[in-house]
């Protein structure tokens, strides 16, 4: 992240630079969709240095790690080397693909037991935070009581055995 | 007579840590020390010159004045064994990458990094001083409790880039830019602390807002496997793959063709504990947009445009400035040759060896 506690040099100059950068993108011929692209990718490579405690982040990975596909890369700096790899890329293709679907699928299935436990651990996690909030509050014992107060009612309400 | 030896995990002469090595050994060696260097990983280019480290107690008897200066940049077996020669210790340390930047990349790596900042952490009291390479990395090792640190950057002969580019490659590079097109040139390992994703999507910016006839050089070579992918698939989905060359590991001579047939040079990354490339951009006039992070606001300082603003078209917004306003670019450039002659060897070198003899001499 940038040092901002250090004064850098040439301020005028960043200043002018970011401020034609939003007036840029306030014109009517600015190519917003194509920008918006190199947002979405640049968050794409920002979830790779999410903290690691961030779920839904290490769910979005798994989500993309998951379209794996079956074509292997075929470069090479020989012409001949590169044209035998297509043969053999080709030649084995539905092997490949057909292991390439599975292992989709339970990407697919290991992301989604993911995105149920992210949710999940969301409520309790605001559960928590809402007790904290009502235990630190100074009226807390009264509450307390109120809601001793119910349970004994609903209790009482409660037909027995 | 007092030794001086450096120890170091992985050898290798083509990167940083190796020249600086190599560089500092011939400094302490002019200066009257014996001094060898002794590596655990060492690559096919400096085999003749590294020794084994199990071999230093019979090359160094327990009874000479004997030191030992660590090279500092990841975690290593080799630091165990240092520990248990009874011999001074002293760091050099240039810094050790966030694990954050490779645990979903390549978690290998990762370890390796975690593990290197738990071992930094555990030697600081067995250690007499440390010498840092950037004021970001003293700072580092004054937080993790080291007492006696002082800055010595990394050793650059800036001579070295006045041999002859590869010719091949020079004219290549210059028949391509007789079409027009504004060259942009990152150099460094081709890793995910160096954001070379954020370099590539703002030259796509720039490509669709200034000059369409742009082009990007990366030059590196690979040290995540899946990043490196992860960067080949990106400039397809951008529609830019005919726009950026991956260079992959180049030659000393292939180096220099790319940086004299540059326009710019682009680093936004975020985690460095020093940078040369950026110096070697500015040894060779080419105008640096850097993002201010870590070491690079120190390293970079007037020299370069600094910004706190990666988003694509702030940028790509700097590199248009800086191609239309020649006022700016050759005060950048002035300023840049400032820098290096700040960081030439001449001027680094003798600092180097005053702050390790002093340092020495205060902690024996």
């Amino acid at each position: 992240m940038p040092n901002e506690s250090d004064p850098l040099p040439y301020g005028d100059v960043r200043s002018v630079i970011e401020a034609t950068a939003r007036e840029a993108a306030a014109r009517a011929d600015f190519p917003a969709a194509y920008v918006a692209q190199l947002h979405a990718e640049a968050d794409r490579f920002g979830l790779r240095t999410a903290e690691p405690g961030d779920i839904r982040a290490a769910i979005t990975l798994l989500e993309e790690q998951t379209n794996v596909h079956a074509s292997a890369p075929v470069d090479s700096r020989n012409r001949g080397v590169s044209a035998v790899k297509l043969v053999v890329r080709k030649a084995i293709f539905f092997a490949v693909n057909h292991l390439a679907e599975q292992v989709r699928s339970m990407g697919w299935a290991t992301a989604s037991v993911g995105r149920a436990a992210a949710e999940r651990i969301e409520q309790l996690e605001a559960r928590v935070r809402e007790l904290e909030a009502r235990i630190a509050t100074p009226d807390h014992d009264s509450d307390r009581a109120a809601d001793q107060s119910t349970e004994d009612h609903s209790t009482a309400d409660t037909p027995q055995p | 007579m007092t030794e001086i030896h450096q120890f170091l995990g992985t050898f290798a002469g083509k990167d940083a840590i190796g020249m600086h090595t190599l560089r500092l050994r011939r400094l302490l060696r002019d200066a009257g020390f014996t001094s060898d260097i002794y590596a655990l990983d060492t690559h096919d280019d400096v085999r003749d010159v590294a020794l084994d480290p199990a071999t230093f107690r019979s090359r160094v008897p327990v009874d000479r004045d004997a030191w030992i200066l660590y090279q500092f940049s990841i975690g290593s077996p080799l630091l165990d064994l240092v520990r248990g020669l009874d011999v001074p210790l002293a760091l050099d340390y240039h810094n050790i990458t966030d694990a954050k930047y490779f645990w979903r990349w390549e978690p290998r790596a990762a370890a390796q990094m975690l593990e290197g900042r738990r071992q930094l952490a555990a030697i600081a009291p067995d250690v007499r001083f440390a010498l840092a390479v950037s004021e970001f990395n003293e700072r580092e090792l004054v937080a993790l409790g080291f007492t006696r640190t002082a800055v010595a950057p990394v050793l650059i002969d800036f001579a070295d880039y006045d041999s002859a580019p590869d010719a091949a490659l020079l004219a290549r590079r210059r028949r391509a830019r007789q079409a027009g097109g504004t060259d942009w040139l990152a150099v460094g390992r081709v890793a995910p602390n160096k954001c070379l994703h954020d370099v590539v999507l703002a030259f796509a910016a720039f490509r669709r807002l200034h000059d369409p006839h742009a082009r990007l050089t990366l030059v590196g070579g690979q040290t995540a496997g899946e990043y490196w992918r992860a960067l080949h698939e990106l400039t397809d989905r951008i529609e830019l793959a005919d726009a950026v060359t991956f260079t992959d590991v180049v030659t000393h001579a292939e180096l220099l063709a790319c940086y004299r047939t540059a326009d710019v040079f682009v680093c936004l990354s975020e985690h460095e504990g020093f940078n040369v490339p950026v110096l070697e951009a500015m040894h060779f006039d080419v105008p640096v947009v850097a993002y201010a992070a870590a070491a690079l606001p120190e390293t970079v300082a007037e020299g370069g445009l600094l910004l706190t603003d990666k988003d694509p078209v702030v940028v790509a917004g700097a590199v248009e400035r800086l191609r239309s306003d020649a006022a700016l670019r050759t005060r950048l450039v002035d300023a840049g040759r400032k820098r290096v002659e700040h960081y030439s060897i001449e001027r680094t070198g003798p600092q180097l060896i005053e702050s390790l003899t002093h340092l020495m001499k205060e902690t024996s």
